[in-house]
């Protein structure tokens, strides 16, 4: 019986957005964030009274406005990335510049919640709750600045026209860094400021 | 390597996709602000956190139609870690 060569149904490809080496550093981000939250639940299981005190101090409203902040701030940078495939290269700058505005709101929140929490006398050194809520905030708020710094790069790319349509490559690693960040956030948020009491 | 990609959605549905994020998010606080924590609760506010999470890697990171390994431990990254704290609340 002779091959009869059947026409194979059109697959879209899987394509991992970004660069790979970008994928393995997210990756070690991922894992590390994951076992400080799991660190954190294990011992506010163990001192139950201790964290609830100490997140009675902590405005629920300022993690709610960070994530609003950083919620925002994805979202225009997958505006930017619409834009840049659309090749327009002045809204994708335009909406780098407000996702980084956005950044700004998030860490002038994240100040004034610092100032606060200091104001009432407490300190990374206080008590257990107060070693992982400063420690984990302030770590995941560098990478925010860390992000920050990448979103400029970009947009100093995109507005000398290195990105377009065709070569999205790095861009598209900068961005889902930024996702990543916003991605950690999200537990974050129900961790410390939510899930009081 | 350079990627040809296409756009992935309108603007439209971005922003559809950006306000249920901020609406699940101001769901998730008020549903937890006036109660004692309990772990029915803990286990719904978590639950709505893995629903944003699933909108940020699909549509925001675009893994829609990425290879199954990565989409997959970034979907479940959030329900893992869920399960793993709701558990410590039941102890």
């Amino acid at each position: 019986m002779s091959a009869v060569e059947i026409p194979q149904p059109l697959m879209p490809e899987k394509i991992l957005p970004g660069d790979f080496a970008v994928w393995l550093f997210i990756l070690a981000e991922l894992s590390v964030f994951a076992l400080l939250f799991i660190l954190y639940a294990i011992t506010r299981a163990r001192f139950p009274e201790l964290f609830a005190e100490g997140q009675a101090n902590i405005n629920i409203n300022a993690g709610l406005g960070n994530t609003l902040a950083l919620l925002t701030s994805s979202y225009f940078v997958v505006a930017a990335q619409q834009a840049l495939l659309k090749n327009r290269s002045k809204i994708a700058v335009w909406n780098i510049v407000l996702a980084l505005l956005s950044g700004c709101v998030y860490l002038t929140i994240k100040a004034y919640e610092y100032l606060h929490v200091a104001e009432l006398g407490f300190g990374l050194s206080s008590n257990d709750f107060y070693f992982f809520y400063f420690g984990l905030t302030a770590f995941h708020m560098f990478h925010v600045i860390l992000g920050m710094l990448v979103l400029i790069v970009l947009a100093v790319k995109v507005a000398k026209g290195v990105y377009h349509a065709e070569r999205m490559n790095e861009f598209e690693s900068g961005a889902c860094y930024w996702h990543m960040v916003d991605l950690l956030w999200l537990i974050l948020f129900p961790l410390i400021y939510v899930l009081h009491g | 390597m350079s990627t040809v990609c296409k756009p992935k959605f309108t603007g439209l549905k971005l922003i559809l996709l950006w306000l249920l994020l901020l609406i699940l998010t101001l769901a998730a606080a008020l549903l937890a602000e006036p109660y004692t924590v309990t772990i029915g609760l803990v286990a719904i506010v978590l639950f709505v956190t893995a629903i944003k999470a699933k909108v940020l890697v699909d549509s925001f990171m675009g893994l829609k139609n990425a290879p199954l390994f990565w989409r997959a431990l970034l979907l479940a990254y959030v329900p893992v870690l869920g399960v793993i704290i709701t558990l410590t609340y039941a102890f």
